[in-house]
Protein backbone atom coordinates (compact mmCIF):
# COMPACT_ATOMS: atom_id res chain seq x y z
CA UNK A 1 0.00 0.00 0.00
CA UNK A 2 1.18 3.04 -1.09
CA UNK A 3 1.20 6.07 1.55
CA UNK A 4 1.86 9.61 0.96
CA UNK A 5 2.83 11.74 3.84
CA UNK A 6 2.19 15.64 3.15
CA UNK A 7 4.70 17.57 5.29
CA UNK A 8 2.18 20.49 6.31
CA UNK A 9 4.85 22.05 8.50
CA UNK A 10 5.07 26.18 7.26
CA UNK A 11 7.91 26.43 5.33
CA UNK A 12 10.18 29.53 6.81
CA UNK A 13 9.72 32.59 4.21
CA UNK A 14 13.01 33.00 1.27
CA UNK A 15 14.84 35.58 1.36
CA UNK A 16 13.10 36.82 -1.75
CA UNK A 17 9.99 36.43 -0.04
CA UNK A 18 11.23 38.93 2.68
CA UNK A 19 12.62 41.33 0.75
CA UNK A 20 9.29 41.57 -1.95
CA UNK A 21 8.04 42.21 1.53
CA UNK A 22 10.20 45.07 2.52
CA UNK A 23 9.61 46.89 -0.99
CA UNK A 24 6.31 47.81 0.54
CA UNK A 25 7.36 50.89 3.21
CA UNK A 26 8.39 48.72 6.60
CA UNK A 27 5.92 51.53 8.68
CA UNK A 28 2.99 49.74 6.46
CA UNK A 29 3.38 46.43 7.34
CA UNK A 30 1.10 45.17 10.33
CA UNK A 31 3.95 43.31 12.62
CA UNK A 32 4.72 40.07 11.89
CA UNK A 33 3.77 40.18 8.55
CA UNK A 34 6.92 38.95 7.00
CA UNK A 35 6.91 36.30 9.95
CA UNK A 36 9.71 35.74 12.05
CA UNK A 37 13.14 34.98 13.18
CA UNK A 38 16.71 35.65 12.72
CA UNK A 39 16.73 36.15 9.05
CA UNK A 40 14.01 38.70 9.18
CA UNK A 41 15.27 40.53 11.64
CA UNK A 42 18.55 40.53 9.88
CA UNK A 43 17.08 42.27 6.69
CA UNK A 44 15.36 44.38 8.13
CA UNK A 45 18.09 46.26 9.97
CA UNK A 46 19.71 45.75 6.39
CA UNK A 47 17.12 47.09 4.26
CA UNK A 48 16.28 50.23 7.45
CA UNK A 49 19.44 51.92 6.23
CA UNK A 50 17.59 52.67 3.22
CA UNK A 51 13.95 54.13 1.90
CA UNK A 52 11.79 50.92 1.03
CA UNK A 53 9.82 52.96 -1.17
CA UNK A 54 9.62 52.37 -5.35
CA UNK A 55 12.56 50.22 -5.47
CA UNK A 56 13.42 49.91 -9.25
CA UNK A 57 16.91 47.81 -8.66
CA UNK A 58 15.50 45.49 -5.71
CA UNK A 59 12.30 44.04 -7.87
CA UNK A 60 14.24 43.84 -11.20
CA UNK A 61 16.79 42.05 -9.61
CA UNK A 62 14.35 39.46 -7.47
CA UNK A 63 12.66 39.30 -10.77
CA UNK A 64 15.69 38.32 -12.60
CA UNK A 65 16.33 35.72 -10.13
CA UNK A 66 13.27 33.95 -10.07
CA UNK A 67 13.60 33.41 -14.02
CA UNK A 68 17.13 32.34 -13.98
CA UNK A 69 15.55 29.08 -11.53
CA UNK A 70 14.09 27.99 -14.47
CA UNK A 71 17.27 28.16 -16.66
CA UNK A 72 18.29 24.93 -17.88
CA UNK A 73 21.88 23.80 -19.33
CA UNK A 74 21.75 25.11 -22.38
CA UNK A 75 19.72 28.13 -21.98
CA UNK A 76 22.23 30.10 -23.95
CA UNK A 77 23.30 27.90 -26.29
CA UNK A 78 24.89 24.69 -26.53
CA UNK A 79 27.79 25.28 -23.90
CA UNK A 80 26.07 27.29 -21.28
CA UNK A 81 24.95 25.88 -18.10
CA UNK A 82 22.07 26.46 -15.90
CA UNK A 83 22.78 28.09 -12.09
CA UNK A 84 22.30 26.06 -9.70
CA UNK A 85 20.10 26.56 -6.92
CA UNK A 86 22.61 26.95 -4.43
CA UNK A 87 24.41 29.37 -6.28
CA UNK A 88 20.85 31.19 -6.78
CA UNK A 89 20.47 31.26 -3.51
CA UNK A 90 23.73 32.76 -2.92
CA UNK A 91 22.92 35.63 -5.05
CA UNK A 92 19.84 36.10 -2.79
CA UNK A 93 21.67 36.90 0.08
CA UNK A 94 24.59 39.08 -1.94
CA UNK A 95 20.97 40.97 -3.19
CA UNK A 96 19.73 41.63 0.27
CA UNK A 97 23.55 43.16 0.99
CA UNK A 98 23.89 45.24 -2.32
CA UNK A 99 20.69 46.56 -1.19
CA UNK A 100 22.28 48.61 1.26
CA UNK A 101 24.14 50.15 -1.21
CA UNK A 102 23.86 53.54 -3.01
CA UNK A 103 22.04 53.49 -6.33
CA UNK A 104 25.71 54.48 -8.27
CA UNK A 105 27.48 51.46 -7.01
CA UNK A 106 24.34 48.86 -7.01
CA UNK A 107 25.88 46.08 -9.49
CA UNK A 108 23.38 44.41 -12.03
CA UNK A 109 22.86 40.50 -11.92
CA UNK A 110 23.36 38.63 -14.69
CA UNK A 111 24.34 34.73 -15.26
CA UNK A 112 27.54 33.88 -17.40
CA UNK A 113 27.76 30.82 -19.90
CA UNK A 114 29.09 28.59 -16.82
CA UNK A 115 26.04 29.28 -14.73
CA UNK A 116 27.58 31.19 -12.33
CA UNK A 117 25.54 34.21 -11.13
CA UNK A 118 27.39 37.58 -11.91
CA UNK A 119 27.39 41.06 -10.10
CA UNK A 120 28.66 43.88 -12.46
CA UNK A 121 28.62 47.77 -11.56
CA UNK A 122 30.47 50.35 -13.61
CA UNK A 123 30.70 54.56 -12.62
CA UNK A 124 33.49 57.09 -13.48
CA UNK A 125 35.74 56.42 -10.08
CA UNK A 126 34.05 52.49 -9.48
CA UNK A 127 33.91 48.76 -11.21
CA UNK A 128 33.12 45.51 -9.78
CA UNK A 129 32.97 42.26 -11.57
CA UNK A 130 31.94 39.41 -8.67
CA UNK A 131 31.16 35.88 -9.80
CA UNK A 132 29.31 33.42 -7.11
CA UNK A 133 31.35 30.45 -7.53
CA UNK A 134 29.64 27.57 -6.18
CA UNK A 135 27.64 27.28 -3.42
CA UNK A 136 29.45 29.43 -0.97
CA UNK A 137 32.78 30.91 -2.61
CA UNK A 138 33.23 34.76 -4.09
CA UNK A 139 35.21 36.24 -6.18
CA UNK A 140 35.73 40.02 -7.06
CA UNK A 141 37.98 41.85 -9.20
CA UNK A 142 37.25 45.77 -8.22
CA UNK A 143 38.49 49.07 -8.86
CA UNK A 144 38.01 52.16 -6.81
CA UNK A 145 39.47 55.06 -8.11
CA UNK A 146 43.05 54.33 -9.70
CA UNK A 147 43.22 51.26 -6.92
CA UNK A 148 42.38 47.89 -7.56
CA UNK A 149 41.40 45.01 -5.63
CA UNK A 150 41.18 41.49 -6.28
CA UNK A 151 39.53 38.43 -4.45
CA UNK A 152 39.61 34.93 -5.19
CA UNK A 153 37.38 32.02 -3.04
CA UNK A 154 36.26 33.98 -0.30
CA UNK A 155 33.51 31.92 1.85
CA UNK A 156 30.63 33.36 2.22
CA UNK A 157 27.13 32.14 4.34
CA UNK A 158 24.95 34.83 3.56
CA UNK A 159 25.47 35.86 7.52
CA UNK A 160 27.49 38.51 6.70
CA UNK A 161 29.25 40.41 3.55
CA UNK A 162 33.07 39.48 3.37
CA UNK A 163 34.47 43.12 4.81
CA UNK A 164 36.65 43.35 1.99
CA UNK A 165 33.51 43.82 -0.72
CA UNK A 166 31.33 45.40 2.30
CA UNK A 167 34.11 47.88 2.30
CA UNK A 168 33.65 48.55 -1.56
CA UNK A 169 30.07 50.40 -0.42
CA UNK A 170 31.79 53.63 0.03
CA UNK B 1 76.32 36.34 -51.94
CA UNK B 2 75.38 33.44 -50.39
CA UNK B 3 73.22 35.21 -47.46
CA UNK B 4 71.85 37.90 -49.67
CA UNK B 5 70.34 34.79 -51.83
CA UNK B 6 69.17 33.30 -48.27
CA UNK B 7 67.90 36.52 -47.61
CA UNK B 8 65.86 36.97 -50.48
CA UNK B 9 64.81 33.53 -50.67
CA UNK B 10 63.59 33.52 -47.40
CA UNK B 11 61.47 36.85 -47.77
CA UNK B 12 59.79 35.60 -51.26
CA UNK B 13 58.66 32.26 -48.91
CA UNK B 14 57.27 34.36 -46.59
CA UNK B 15 54.85 36.36 -48.94
CA UNK B 16 53.92 33.29 -51.02
CA UNK B 17 50.89 32.00 -50.17
CA UNK B 18 52.01 28.32 -49.96
CA UNK B 19 54.10 29.70 -46.99
CA UNK B 20 50.75 30.19 -44.71
CA UNK B 21 48.98 27.01 -45.91
CA UNK B 22 50.05 24.63 -42.58
CA UNK B 23 48.27 27.67 -40.72
CA UNK B 24 45.05 28.23 -42.53
CA UNK B 25 44.31 24.98 -42.36
CA UNK B 26 45.33 24.87 -38.07
CA UNK B 27 42.95 28.12 -37.90
CA UNK B 28 40.29 26.56 -39.77
CA UNK B 29 40.36 23.32 -36.82
CA UNK B 30 41.26 25.77 -34.25
CA UNK B 31 37.22 27.85 -35.15
CA UNK B 32 35.56 24.49 -34.99
CA UNK B 33 36.28 23.86 -31.12
CA UNK B 34 33.29 24.87 -28.80
CA UNK B 35 33.86 27.24 -26.03
CA UNK B 36 33.61 24.43 -23.49
CA UNK B 37 36.97 23.28 -25.29
CA UNK B 38 38.92 26.41 -25.32
CA UNK B 39 38.06 27.78 -28.59
CA UNK B 40 40.15 31.20 -28.08
CA UNK B 41 42.88 29.22 -26.86
CA UNK B 42 43.13 26.76 -29.58
CA UNK B 43 42.60 29.84 -32.13
CA UNK B 44 45.30 31.71 -30.62
CA UNK B 45 47.81 29.09 -30.20
CA UNK B 46 47.00 27.60 -34.30
CA UNK B 47 49.96 29.96 -35.59
CA UNK B 48 52.57 31.51 -34.04
CA UNK B 49 51.69 35.27 -34.78
CA UNK B 50 49.50 37.13 -32.34
CA UNK B 51 46.15 37.31 -34.40
CA UNK B 52 47.65 35.43 -36.41
CA UNK B 53 44.38 33.45 -37.84
CA UNK B 54 42.77 37.33 -38.78
CA UNK B 55 44.29 36.51 -42.18
CA UNK B 56 42.70 33.24 -42.89
CA UNK B 57 39.05 32.68 -43.83
CA UNK B 58 37.12 30.14 -41.45
CA UNK B 59 35.07 29.61 -44.56
CA UNK B 60 35.35 30.14 -48.29
CA UNK B 61 32.52 31.98 -48.65
CA UNK B 62 33.54 34.82 -46.58
CA UNK B 63 34.23 38.63 -47.95
CA UNK B 64 37.68 38.08 -46.40
CA UNK B 65 39.64 39.08 -43.60
CA UNK B 66 37.75 41.87 -41.18
CA UNK B 67 39.41 45.06 -42.02
CA UNK B 68 39.90 47.63 -39.52
CA UNK B 69 37.32 50.68 -40.77
CA UNK B 70 34.42 48.05 -40.16
CA UNK B 71 31.28 48.40 -38.10
CA UNK B 72 30.65 45.67 -35.61
CA UNK B 73 27.33 44.58 -34.80
CA UNK B 74 26.88 42.84 -31.28
CA UNK B 75 23.40 41.58 -30.48
CA UNK B 76 22.39 42.46 -26.89
CA UNK B 77 19.16 40.12 -26.18
CA UNK B 78 18.74 41.63 -22.65
CA UNK B 79 18.61 44.34 -21.03
CA UNK B 80 20.56 43.12 -18.23
CA UNK B 81 23.71 42.80 -20.52
CA UNK B 82 24.21 46.66 -20.21
CA UNK B 83 25.69 48.50 -17.12
CA UNK B 84 23.54 51.49 -16.40
CA UNK B 85 26.43 53.19 -18.09
CA UNK B 86 25.33 51.72 -21.32
CA UNK B 87 28.79 49.69 -21.83
CA UNK B 88 28.12 46.05 -22.25
CA UNK B 89 28.46 43.72 -19.38
CA UNK B 90 31.08 41.35 -18.09
CA UNK B 91 29.55 38.35 -18.91
CA UNK B 92 29.40 39.24 -22.54
CA UNK B 93 32.77 40.74 -22.82
CA UNK B 94 34.70 37.73 -21.24
CA UNK B 95 33.50 35.39 -23.81
CA UNK B 96 37.05 36.75 -25.50
CA UNK B 97 38.29 34.09 -23.20
CA UNK B 98 36.24 31.21 -24.34
CA UNK B 99 34.15 30.48 -27.61
CA UNK B 100 34.32 34.47 -28.80
CA UNK B 101 32.14 37.47 -28.74
CA UNK B 102 29.77 36.80 -31.55
CA UNK B 103 29.10 40.06 -33.97
CA UNK B 104 28.17 40.63 -37.28
CA UNK B 105 29.71 42.61 -39.52
CA UNK B 106 29.03 46.12 -41.16
CA UNK B 107 27.88 45.04 -44.29
CA UNK B 108 25.62 41.73 -43.34
CA UNK B 109 22.66 41.64 -44.80
CA UNK B 110 19.19 42.00 -43.41
CA UNK B 111 18.41 38.33 -43.32
CA UNK B 112 21.81 37.62 -41.39
CA UNK B 113 20.83 39.25 -38.47
CA UNK B 114 17.07 37.96 -38.88
CA UNK B 115 18.73 34.31 -39.22
CA UNK B 116 20.78 35.37 -36.42
CA UNK B 117 17.86 36.03 -34.22
CA UNK B 118 15.92 32.85 -34.86
CA UNK B 119 18.78 31.02 -34.56
CA UNK B 120 19.05 32.05 -31.15
CA UNK B 121 15.43 32.01 -30.38
CA UNK B 122 15.25 28.02 -31.30
CA UNK B 123 18.40 27.56 -29.17
CA UNK B 124 16.50 28.68 -25.96
CA UNK B 125 13.63 27.63 -26.45
CA UNK B 126 12.81 24.59 -23.83
CA UNK B 127 15.32 25.66 -21.66
CA UNK B 128 13.62 28.10 -19.79
CA UNK B 129 14.25 31.10 -21.13
CA UNK B 130 12.38 33.37 -23.44
CA UNK B 131 14.69 35.12 -25.87
CA UNK B 132 14.10 38.86 -27.23
CA UNK B 133 16.61 41.20 -28.89
CA UNK B 134 16.80 44.25 -26.51
CA UNK B 135 19.51 45.98 -28.95
CA UNK B 136 22.50 46.21 -31.43
CA UNK B 137 25.89 47.87 -29.98
CA UNK B 138 27.82 48.77 -32.76
CA UNK B 139 31.58 50.05 -32.57
CA UNK B 140 34.65 50.41 -35.09
CA UNK B 141 36.84 47.01 -35.23
CA UNK B 142 40.51 48.71 -35.05
CA UNK B 143 39.27 50.18 -31.29
CA UNK B 144 39.14 46.80 -30.23
CA UNK B 145 42.17 45.87 -32.53
CA UNK B 146 45.13 47.69 -31.11
CA UNK B 147 45.95 50.07 -27.85
CA UNK B 148 48.57 52.20 -28.97
CA UNK B 149 50.76 50.13 -31.23
CA UNK B 150 49.99 47.23 -28.82
CA UNK B 151 47.79 44.43 -30.36
CA UNK B 152 44.60 43.74 -27.89
CA UNK B 153 41.78 41.88 -29.57
CA UNK B 154 41.73 39.64 -32.64
CA UNK B 155 38.50 39.87 -35.08
CA UNK B 156 38.51 36.75 -36.59
CA UNK B 157 36.75 36.58 -40.50
CA UNK B 158 34.45 34.11 -39.21
CA UNK B 159 32.04 32.86 -41.88
CA UNK B 160 28.78 30.59 -41.49
CA UNK B 161 26.90 28.83 -44.23
CA UNK B 162 24.22 31.64 -43.90
CA UNK B 163 26.05 33.98 -42.29
CA UNK B 164 28.87 35.30 -44.25
CA UNK B 165 29.22 38.39 -42.22
CA UNK B 166 29.92 36.86 -39.38
CA UNK B 167 32.73 37.54 -37.27
CA UNK B 168 34.22 36.47 -33.72
CA UNK B 169 36.29 39.10 -31.30
CA UNK B 170 38.61 36.82 -29.11
CA UNK B 171 41.47 37.89 -26.54
CA UNK B 172 45.15 36.71 -26.88
CA UNK B 173 46.19 34.03 -24.63
CA UNK B 174 47.52 35.89 -21.83
CA UNK B 175 51.39 35.11 -19.79
CA UNK B 176 50.92 32.28 -17.36
CA UNK B 177 49.99 34.28 -13.80
CA UNK B 178 52.36 33.32 -10.90
CA UNK B 179 49.31 32.63 -8.93
CA UNK B 180 45.44 32.03 -9.36
CA UNK B 181 44.79 35.35 -7.74
CA UNK B 182 46.87 37.53 -10.83
CA UNK B 183 45.79 35.26 -13.51
CA UNK B 184 41.76 36.04 -12.19
CA UNK B 185 43.07 40.13 -12.00
CA UNK B 186 45.01 39.89 -15.38
CA UNK B 187 41.67 38.56 -17.29
CA UNK B 188 39.11 40.45 -15.66
CA UNK B 189 41.28 43.93 -15.81
CA UNK B 190 40.77 43.17 -19.34
CA UNK B 191 37.42 42.66 -19.78
CA UNK B 192 36.95 46.08 -18.38
CA UNK B 193 39.23 47.73 -20.80
CA UNK B 194 37.88 46.26 -23.78
CA UNK B 195 33.86 47.13 -22.22
CA UNK B 196 35.69 50.62 -21.99
CA UNK B 197 36.65 50.73 -25.65
CA UNK B 198 33.72 48.97 -26.71
CA UNK B 199 31.91 52.28 -25.27
CA UNK B 200 28.38 52.46 -25.32
CA UNK B 201 27.12 52.85 -29.03
CA UNK B 202 23.53 51.52 -29.24
CA UNK B 203 20.49 51.33 -31.01
CA UNK B 204 17.27 49.42 -29.41
CA UNK B 205 15.66 46.54 -31.53
CA UNK B 206 13.04 49.25 -32.56
CA UNK B 207 16.00 51.72 -33.90
CA UNK B 208 17.78 49.61 -35.62
CA UNK B 209 17.78 49.08 -40.08
CA UNK B 210 14.69 51.23 -39.31
CA UNK B 211 13.26 49.06 -37.61
CA UNK B 212 14.20 45.89 -39.33
CA UNK B 213 13.89 44.08 -35.86
CA UNK B 214 10.89 45.52 -33.88
CA UNK B 215 9.02 42.34 -34.16
CA UNK B 216 11.78 40.46 -31.65
CA UNK B 217 11.95 43.37 -29.19
CA UNK B 218 10.97 42.50 -25.54
CA UNK B 219 6.78 43.18 -25.38
CA UNK B 220 6.44 45.32 -22.09
CA UNK B 221 4.48 42.97 -20.15
CA UNK B 222 7.23 40.86 -20.59
CA UNK B 223 9.53 39.95 -17.34
CA UNK B 224 12.92 41.09 -17.81
CA UNK B 225 15.40 38.32 -18.40
CA UNK B 226 17.08 36.52 -20.57
CA UNK B 227 21.09 37.41 -22.19
CA UNK B 228 23.33 38.05 -25.01
CA UNK B 229 24.58 36.74 -28.47
CA UNK B 230 25.19 36.99 -32.10
CA UNK B 231 26.14 33.94 -32.65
Amino acid sequence: MLVLALDTAPQPPSVSDLLRALLVPVEAQPAGELGSGALENQLRAIYSARPAVADTWLAETLGYLQQCGKYRDGWDGDDSLAPSPESLKTAEYLTAFFATWSNSRRPTLAIDMRGQPTFASKSTDFYLHLTVDGQDRLTWYAVTGSQEHIETDVPFDGTSMPPDLANLAS
Amino acid sequence: MFRSTVLLCRRIWRISPLSTFPYRGRCRTAFTFSAHDGRAGHVHAACPKICGCEAYKANPKSPGRVKDGEILHLLVSDPQHRLPTGEINPVLAEQIDRGGLSVLRQHAADDEFLETIEELKAASRGKGRERYLHGVMSFKASTIRSVGSTRFMCVYDTALPRKPNHADIMAPSLPPAVSKKEGVRAQRARTKQLIELIGSGFESAGDFREGLLLSYARPRSAPSTGENGAS
